[in-house]
């Protein structure tokens, strides 16, 4: 993390020095601030979930993002069909997908994980298999909402903030992304549950040893990275329009933050999400078309800027 | 290793016999058919599977439901249609490209149908005119044909765009109405499509004294941000009239990012999405009201397109998929389906009770020069004889040839749409572009186009109360 | 190497086989329509990735996901260098310079990325993969302003006879490499990387080289095909597709011996074509189920 943070500083001192940027009014840097973080929350809610996933229960979840476009899709037949308040679908979907989360790691990758012969190897089939995962839920979600429409209107009041006006929605979402991430990282750090999940991602071995059922807390951590996926898809539906193919950009988006804030740290995923966010809307305030060239330039060099990989802890 | 070798060469032969076994070849011409079949290869999966399933799709189901029979000399056949999906993908389309011309030779097949977005349809293109078999697209249409019409002889466009006659018909609508001081904001989306349209905007806006105050490039993905970024700097610049020339991802929120910032402007013209019946639907009416698109037709402009939407292509009620009422492409594509039953009609041969066959040179130039009876009235296809200098802003009767030079693709004339421009007015889609009477005269000499309703500028408020 | 290897009953059997298949293959467009030729390339195209791939991957066991970047690239390569206006160079010379710029870039990534060990390297190859499309999107509408590059086109006689030809090249040089100290010294690396190190393996030049050559056989690939396609933009280059299946067919097919990914691509790449033909909506689904369950049930296949 302390290197997301050298990074961001290089780029504000070099992008500094343009003289765009220093003629940038006050708004469109009010803009760029309110956005960066608006984005962020979700940012960091899709990335807490991937570090559960491959912090602890070690797979890496390349069908991550389709879960968040599912449940962005739930949320609007939810509003459509039955006018089901978006914020209400969090209370179905969250335990929903954590019960869907917990029955895929017990079924699917603790298979695998007594199989494998080393845990490289489970590394290895357990991206396989959740690549394989992306395609059945990205079909699936094809087969059901074929042909849809790419969005609803929900909440259209605005907000003034600076000067600046921004829509209540994303501010709502933003609100609902930080109490959440708050509440996971109190249960983490402070509940017996989340002690033993903190055990065992630091020595699953051992972790059996002393008592705690790794055959539970692995498929529940993976079930807590499945429902933070789902409510940060409940938020994004609420400003964003929808498509099938939009999981594969957010799976990406996350693996960035985590690499940018640390494997397994909380606070990492959540402050990386933010800093991600930033250089978005900074970068997209000149030229659109290269938020995501400095986005996988960042990946890039993020994994050869840590020589030890993605296990530092922050 | 001997056991493998042995699977291997099992494999090889297999292979092998199967695909000889499905060629065809006839030297002496296409083979009589029971059946008519119309063949393409289009995206029924992949990121283009939407364009497909509103498009061509719906369009050319409804029309085989209501017209299953040709009757061809004394036999009457009826009408198929095959699909080969390409998956959204360049190389599979071109595939089945060729799996569907060897079949047009071979007498299988006897139509093919455009694929699902310009950029296949110009890969197809020139397929299909060196293999010298029509091509009769439907989705796609852009200005980057123009200076290739000589090198896709066997192609037809039938859709509109932006400078075919869109765009100039916008801007002088525009023009006519606008007050002292208003000016424009563009947004495009970032590719092919948006680039043209800010480029045809920017030439036509200017000829026409519509100040832009500025453009930004819309990056599939970015979503609201987007929306919201091009609101702030729309509004910042105090542009009076939001052009965003884009896809549905932005078409259908930007209205909550103008709602959130306060901005109002005096005129709102959306890209696709905003063409489709659906776009009221799940907009609130007071969101839609006053937003003007592309459209070429609605129920009022004849009685040939009231039965084609309120009928043919009617909505199923309540909340569902986008696939029907395109006010823009639908009647566009049902003109190139009576192309394509005319021409069958009148170039098929039943060979005396044998089988239906179709010579694709004849079939050619037959709708080079064929002038019929179609929702737009008579229409015929052209080629534009110059791809404009800067200075020209339209065709002369004299420059869009008919009919159209053996060696040219056709696009249908653009003097027989009966609209270019629509507007949501009170949940109903109005086509308000262009009479070609104004203060300025007749320049265009847009005869048959049909207003239904006046534009109404400015367009009613959609802040809340 | 003793002459009785030579002329032993096993490689005289293999010899005449292969004999066999190069002359099918020569033999095949004369007596085939102009779309199973097409068909037949594109199922060679996807053994050449395959088998470059696993050239560099199946042996060191680094998991490369940077094939559609090498593919892209000699896409490209084509499509400035033999555009719709008039070709600058002849198509042989063009497939070549294509293979050399991927080439390029696979020396440089490959030294880039000396230290990143397993899932860390797959997800750097992926990211430059996709990289690649991004700033390719970018100069082509923000630069160009104009969205593809066009090509002159070729036949699908022609096209297939010049992927023929780099099939032919790219299976020797794979099995030159695996009979050779160099390929052992790669499935050394593959088996224990330290070990190897500690006995003496250069390994940074093996895997910077290997990677390299395996990226050649891939750009020359795309650049084959681009004229085929006569039409290149960064979503027909830069197509993750092209990245995965390489991957499945190697996995489907067996990595042991050289004729595994061979098999495995052409089955796959058939198997693919049938299905999405005749069940365009299901096949991807239970693609995915099928995947899953081979990956969990044959982990050795």
């Amino acid at each position: 993390m302390r290197r997301g943070k050298v990074f961001l500083g290089s780029l504000l001192l070099c992008a500094a020095k343009y003289k765009e940027v220093k003629a940038m009014s006050r708004e469109a840097v009010v803009w760029v601030i309110v956005s960066g973080i608006l984005n962020g929350g979700i940012y960091a809610l899709a990335a807490m979930g991937l570090s559960m996933q491959y912090g602890v229960a070690r797979v890496l979840n390349l069908s991550h993002g389709e879960f968040i476009m599912f449940a962005a899709w739930l949320t609007f037949t939810f509003f459509t069909g039955f006018q089901i308040n978006p914020l209400l679908s969090i209370a179905i979907i969250a335990p929903g997908f954590l019960l869907i989360g917990f029955l895929i790691h017990r079924t699917l990758f603790t298979t695998l994980r007594k199989r494998a012969p080393s845990p490289a190897a489970f590394e290895a089939n357990s991206l396989l298999v959740a690549f394989g995962l992306m395609f059945i839920v990205q079909n699936i979600a094809l087969l059901i909402w074929r042909g849809m429409p790419r969005g609803y209107t929900w909440l259209t009041r605005g907000v003034e903030i600076l000067g600046v006006s921004f829509s209540l929605s994303r501010l709502i979402a933003l609100g609902v992304a930080v109490a959440l991430a708050v509440v996971f990282y109190v249960f983490v750090t402070r509940s017996r549950v989340g002690k033993a999940i903190r055990a065992a991602a630091q020595d699953p071995a051992t972790a059996g040893l002393m008592g705690i059922n790794i055959n539970r807390v692995l498929p529940l951590c993976f079930g807590l990275g499945a429902l933070l996926a789902g409510i940060a898809g409940v938020l994004v539906s609420m400003f964003s329009s929808l498509s099938t193919s939009m999981g594969m950009g957010y799976t990406v988006i996350a693996l960035i933050v985590v690499a940018l804030g640390g494997l397994g740290s909380i606070p990492g995923s959540f402050i990386g999400g933010f800093i991600l966010g930033l250089i978005g809307s900074l970068v997209g305030q000149f030229q659109s078309s290269l938020i995501m060239v400095a986005f996988y330039a960042l990946l890039m060099i993020l994994l050869l800027a840590r020589p030890r990989g993605l296990l530092g802890k922050a | 290793m001997k056991k493998a070798l042995f699977i291997v060469m099992a494999l090889v032969l297999a292979v092998s016999v199967s695909l000889i076994g499905c060629t065809g070849e006839g030297e002496e011409g296409p083979t009589p058919s029971e059946t008519i079949v119309l063949a393409a290869s289009v995206s029924l999966t992949g990121p283009l599977a939407d364009i497909h399933n509103s498009a061509k799709g719906p369009i050319v189901a409804a029309y085989v439901a209501q017209n299953p029979t040709i009757k061809v000399g004394d036999t009457t056949f009826n009408v198929e249609v095959e699909y080969l999906d390409d998956e959204s993908s360049l190389d599979k389309m071109l595939e089945n490209t060729d799996t569907i011309i060897d079949g047009i030779q071979a007498g299988t097949y006897h139509v093919l149908l455009g694929p699902s977005c310009t950029a296949f349809l110009e890969a197809q293109a020139v397929k299909a005119t060196s293999g010298k078999v029509v091509q009769m697209t439907f989705e796609g249409g852009a200005t980057s044909l123009f200076d290739k019409l000589d090198q896709y002889g066997y192609s037809f466009i039938n859709l509109s765009f932006s400078n075919w006659f869109q765009i100039p018909v916008l801007a002088k609508m525009l023009a006519e109405v606008k007050e002292e001081g208003d000016s424009a904001y563009i947004g495009y989306q970032n590719d092919d499509h948006g680039l043209e349209y800010k480029a045809q905007a920017e030439k036509y806006f200017a000829k026409e004294g519509i100040p832009i105050d500025g453009s930004r490039a819309m990056t599939p993905g970015e979503g609201s941000s987007g929306t919201d970024d091009l609101v702030a700097k729309a509004k910042t610049a105090g542009s009076e009239i939001l052009c965003l020339f884009g896809y549905p991802e932005f078409v259908f929120i930007v209205h909550t990012s103008a709602i959130a910032a306060s901005y109002d402007p005096k005129a709102v013209i959306l890209g696709p999405g905003a063409c489709f019946g659906v776009y009221d639907n799940i907009m609130n009416t007071e969101h839609s009201n006053g937003v003007m698109t592309f459209a070429t037709a609605n129920n009022k402009t004849s009685a040939r397109t009231a039965t084609l939407f309120n009928e043919q292509l009617a909505c199923p009620p309540g909340p569902g998929p986008i696939y029907c009422q395109d006010f823009w492409g639908h009647p566009c594509y049902w003109t190139a389906m009576d192309f394509i039953y005319a021409g069958l009609k009148a170039k098929g041969s039943d060979n005396d009770g044998a089988g239906f066959t179709i010579d694709q040179k004849a079939l050619r130039s037959y709708l080079a020069s064929a002038k019929i009876n179609s929702v737009f009235g008579e229409t015929w296809y052209v080629t534009p004889s110059v791809v404009l200098g800067a200075t020209d802003y339209s065709w002369t009767d004299a420059q869009l040839k008919s009919p159209v030079p053996s060696g040219y693709a056709g696009l249908v004339n653009y003097k027989c749409h009966t609209g270019e421009i629509g507007q949501w007015q009170d949940g109903y889609m109005e086509i308000v572009g262009y009479d070609g009477i104004g203060e300025t005269g007749d320049e265009y000499g847009l005869t048959n186009y049909v207003v239904t309703a006046s534009l109404v500028y400015p367009k009613p408020s959609w802040l809340p109360e | 190497m003793d002459i009785s290897k030579f002329t032993s009953k096993k490689f005289l059997l293999s010899a005449g086989f292969a004999l066999a298949i190069l002359i099918f293959l020569a033999s095949f467009p004369i007596y085939s329509s102009n779309s199973e030729v097409g068909v037949l390339t594109t199922i060679l195209m996807y053994v050449i990735l395959t088998v470059s791939w696993v050239m560099f991957s199946g042996s060191t066991g680094y998991m490369s996901l940077a094939v559609a970047g090498f593919f892209g690239l000699g896409m490209y390569a084509a499509a400035f260098l033999y555009p719709r206006t008039g070709p600058l160079l002849p198509l042989p010379v063009v497939v070549i310079v294509g293979g050399l710029v991927s080439l390029v870039f696979g020396l440089i990534i490959g030294l880039v990325t000396l230290r990143l060990k397993g899932m860390y390297f797959a997800i750097f190859t992926f990211g430059f993969s996709v990289l690649l499309y991004y700033l390719f999107l970018f100069y082509e509408l923000q630069i160009r302003g104009v969205r593809g590059l066009r090509l002159t086109s070729i036949t699908n006689q022609t096209a297939y006879y010049i992927v023929v030809v780099v099939l032919v090249l790219t299976l020797l040089a794979a099995y030159l490499i695996r009979r050779s100290r160099f390929g052992l010294a790669l499935q050394s690396i593959g088996e224990n990387e330290d070990a190897a190190a500690h006995m003496g393996v250069n390994t940074t030049t093996m895997k910077v080289i290997s990677f390299a050559i395996s990226a050649f056989f891939i750009g020359a690939t795309g650049a084959a095909l681009a004229p085929k396609w006569q039409y290149v933009d960064f979503t027909v280059a830069f197509n993750m597709l092209y990245s995965f299946m390489p991957v499945l067919m190697a996995i489907f097919g067996g990595m042991r011996e050289l004729y595994g990914p061979v098999i495995g691509a052409a089955i796959f790449a058939y198997a693919e074509r049938a299905l999405r033909l005749r069940f365009p909506y299901q096949y991807m689904l239970s693609f995915g189920i099928a995947l899953i369950l081979i990956i969990i049930y044959l982990p050795g296949a």
